[in-house]
């Protein structure tokens, strides 16, 4: 590496230390921003000679045209088609010689792709994931085949009932808009990409201002900012989309599919606030916890422990942009979905009536701190932890910002968030049964 | 096209997991490894149970005895104890599969000793309450239909079916409905006397706690309790292969083929996990070069090494498009073939051991799986050292050894799980 070249490309860069020692992990970690407006982060962690670098792109299914549902993730399959340089099968064989392992997501709102290996190979990894970012082949062949790989996904997919009932309940809380779609795509958006569809759509959207590099393990922050500024240099600053709007209320009707299964697949959704309001989103992080997280949770006991009426209950959030759910879902033989559905009622109507208690918002609060520290425990953790925030917060540190606000939630915060947003009379109900429930 | 390859050739630094063994007066071996990566304290009781110990007629008692077990001890009912462990934001967690069960801590460095407290206390005085026995075995019986409905777990369950034939081991772990139905309390506590005698034989601990303090806590509980002698294991299964077939009205087909595979002793077991990295390993195997890249058969391809002290298997799998069923299973057992007919290339070779001594380092990235991994060794009687040894073994494998062993391996007559979509044509391989 030419030391002159890169000490240029790094004068402008600002390197921000963010957080301190004691705060919790994945704190502290750096931050960078580099010239074309691509993001840094680095989390160094000495432990274990081990290192993830994912790049996250806040790229996916809402930044989608109509007619092509489903190219965010089509173009994370065609990602690793190779470049020039590392051809078809090099990058996954390389990736193997290293001892790693090598995946990509994607999802409504971000595309991310990390490689893990031991930490003697960091710059493998960069140099293989930036190359595949900024060089794609994206061969017209390779695309057809994938095509039917992707279609045989949407089939794997389908073929599970829970699966099913997700895709299902997301189209029933948001409807039309983009928020509801099937980030997978469906048979027939993906028959209408064409190889020329799919290079316009990498080169308007694989940009600096949505990229962030996160890079966690047992490396030197500034050495890997160094690094990722030369690798990132020829990357264009692009511009930032700007998520679709709230949708509509949705449509009360429940939304029902059968399969050769024997249990009934109950999911139940509300729409949120989402990310536009950070202390009902800390609030309802607490509600959901309290009804439906774990054995000491309301639904748990009600549902499970007094009336045997289920296999599994829990209720959960996920937070959008504009928007957002506050999900509950159970699995129940088929026989007893009306009574469940009425059980479920009962507990969220009695939390919003009566009210949560001081002792439950206490250990809602003292399991989400617990849950949020086990789980960035290891590198890969941590790098998905601070890219996502980052991608979808614009701030890395967000995760702190939550952990607080989530302390600081008091019990008529969490009833009130509920009674706004969990009233079961506009709550969306969505079921896979049976043939012939 | 040249292709740079930054992978060097050094040799392999054991990744040995540094502990102390302890042996508490009755008898239970402790092994600590205290850490300050982190602030996560993770503890892991292995006791020998599962399939193996069970009769056909009491399938699916080990689990039951586990699920049960956290709910509810002498002093405490199930909801004061699972409040507890709430309020302290630790996590208890029990399983049981084919040999082993387990009973998991993890808790933070601040709570990790009342945590422990309870870990302790629903090893030594779970109360197993008839009513918590009873609605175990409803929410059981939900799982087990449940579980039936994703058909990969039912490809998996009716490939062992095959595979063990009458040996124990061919039970699902989670049991039968017949069976499961029929469990009562009193089958329940004689199980966990059986499997526990009366305290488990190995528990290992991972993070950041005081070693001495941890030490007097196992010692004034488990200490107290002596270990019953080994339990005896029934003989090995003599696998024979066969195949099998469900048709459902379903838009996917799970296929399912393997043979018997070298166990952990097994001086063909590191050319064994060669065989399975050059397979299954990662996106350049061969089965997903070959049955997704180059034939787009499917989404999910891959291989399964079940490998264990006896009985182990190498299968693949495929989910694939119903009508496609027969190409995909004939690709399934061309890869098989060709490993055993075609020597192996050096650059195939090379990038297989790299990818399993990395993996066997990622492998043990939290503190949780470096405890699953030493309680392992240590139950197994495979020596602490177990995993360092194999896999610097490998490094001095020749593609003539693995063109042996695939002979020795997958040339007997396969085992065939195949679940495809009624009205599917018979088909041979």
């Amino acid at each position: 590496m030419n030391k002159t070249s890169v000490n240029k490309t790094v004068t402008a860069t600002q390197i921000s230390t963010v957080g301190q020692v004691d705060d919790p992990a994945p704190a502290p970690f750096h931050r960078a921003r580099l010239d074309n407006g691509a993001r840094v982060l680095v989390r160094a962690n000495r432990a274990q000679p081990i290192v993830a670098v994912d790049l996250w792109l806040g790229v996916g299914a809402v930044d989608e045209a109509e007619e092509h549902v489903g190219i965010s993730h089509f173009l994370e399959h065609m990602f690793f088609k190779g470049t020039e340089q590392f051809p078809l099968g090099a990058m996954d064989r390389l990736v193997k010689e290293m001892g790693g392992y090598n995946n990509a997501a994607t999802s409504l709102e971000f595309t991310h792709y990390f490689i893990v290996s031991p930490s003697e190979y960091f710059e493998t990894s960069l140099e293989l994931l930036t190359d595949h970012l900024l060089r794609p082949t994206l061969p017209p062949p390779e695309l057809e085949r994938e095509r039917q790989v992707v279609k045989e996904e949407i089939r794997r997919r389908n073929d599970s009932p829970h699966g099913r009932l997700f895709t299902r309940l997301s189209r029933a809380v948001f409807g039309d808009s983009p928020y509801g779609r099937e980030v997978l795509g469906t048979p027939a958006s993906l028959d209408r990409i064409s190889p020329d569809v799919m290079r316009r759509y990498w080169s308007d959207h694989y940009a600096a201002e949505r990229l962030v590099v996160a890079v966690a393990g047992d490396v030197d922050p500034a050495t890997v900012v160094e690094q990722v500024a030369e690798r990132l240099d020829p990357l264009r600053r692009g511009a930032v989309g700007s998520p679709p709007p709230e949708p509509p209320p949705p449509a009360p009707d429940p939304v029902e599919d059968t399969m050769e299964i024997n249990q009934g697949y109950l999911a139940w959704g509300f729409r949120t606030a989402g990310r536009t309001d950070l202390d009902e989103l800390c609030a309802l992080d607490v509600a959901s916890t309290i009804l439906g997280d774990g054995m000491t949770s309301r639904l748990y006991r009600r549902l499970i422990d007094e009336l045997r009426l289920v296999t599994s209950v829990s209720a959960w959030m996920y937070p959008l942009s504009e928007t957002g759910v506050l999900g509950i879902d159970a699995i129940c033989a088929p026989d007893k979905r009306a009574r469940v559905e009425s059980e479920i009622t009962g507990v969220v109507s009695t939390a919003i009536e009566t009210g949560f208690e001081e002792e439950e918002v206490r250990r809602a609060k003292a399991m989400l701190a617990a849950e949020f520290a086990y789980a960035t425990e290891t590198n890969a953790a941590v790098t998905g932890v601070l890219g996502e925030h980052e991608v979808l917060y614009g701030d890395a540190g967000m995760f702190r910002r939550l952990l607080e606000g989530i302390a600081a939630v008091t019990t008529e915060d969490a009833t009130r968030a509920l009674a706004k947003r969990g009233d079961p009379g506009v709550g969306v109900r969505a079921w896979v049964g049976p043939n012939g429930s | 096209m040249v292709i740079r390859v930054w992978v060097f050739e050094r040799g392999w630094a054991p990744m040995v997991l540094d502990h102390r063994k302890h042996a508490l007066s009755g008898g239970t071996t402790i092994l600590a490894r205290p850490l300050d990566a982190n602030d996560i304290v993770a503890l892991y009781a292995a006791i020998p149970m599962g399939s193996l110990y069970e009769t056909d007629e009491e399938a699916g008692i080990s689990q039951l005895v586990q699920s049960v077990l956290p709910r509810g001890t002498v002093r405490r009912s199930a909801d004061a104890f699972q409040d507890r462990l709430a309020e302290l934001g630790a996590e208890l967690d029990t399983s049981a599969g084919t040999d082993m069960g387990s009973v998991t801590l993890k808790a933070t460095a601040e709570t990790w000793e009342p945590a422990a407290e309870l870990f302790l206390e629903a090893l030594t005085e779970p109360a197993f309450a008839e009513d918590e026995v009873a609605s175990e075995v409803e929410q059981t019986l939900g799982a087990l239909e449940a579980r039936e409905d994703e058909l990969m777990n039912r490809a998996l369950d009716l490939f062992r079916e095959v595979f063990y034939g009458e040996h124990p081991y061919h039970k699902p772990a989670i049991g039968y409905r017949e069976t499961v139905r029929e469990i009562d309390r009193d089958q329940v506590v004689a199980a966990a006397h059986r499997f526990y005698r009366p305290t488990p034989p190995v528990v290992t601990a991972v993070g950041r706690f005081d070693t001495d303090r941890l030490l007097s806590m196992f010692e004034s509980t488990l200490g107290r309790l002596p270990i019953g002698p080994p339990m005896t294991r029934p003989p090995p299964p003599e696998p024979g292969g066969g195949a099998r077939r469900v048709a459902l009205d379903r838009d996917a087909a799970y296929l399912v083929y393997g043979f018997p595979a070298p166990d952990y002793m097994h001086p063909d077991y590191p050319v064994a996990r060669l065989i399975d990295a050059v397979l299954g390993g990662s996106m350049s195997s061969r089965l997903f070069i070959e049955l997704r890249e180059k034939r787009s058969l499917a989404y999910q391809v891959s291989t399964f090494y079940s490998d264990r002290v006896d009985g182990s298997f190498l299968a693949g799998y495929i989910v694939t498009d119903p009508d496609r069923v027969e190409e995909a299973a004939h690709g399934l057992a061309a890869e098989f073939d060709r490993i055993v007919t075609e020597p192996i290339g050096d650059a195939e070779l090379s990038a297989a051991k790299h990818y399993l001594r990395g993996r066997f380092l990622l492998g043990a990235e939290t503190n949780m799986s470096q405890a699953s991994r030493l309680a392992a060794y240590e139950v197994y009687g495979l020596g602490h050292d177990f995993g360092d040894k194999w896999v610097a073994e490998i490094q001095s494998v020749t593609a003539e050894q693995v063109r042996a062993v695939a002979g020795r391996w997958l040339t007997g007559s396969p085992t065939c799980a195949w679940i495809v979509r009624t009205g599917t044509p018979e088909f041979e391989l």
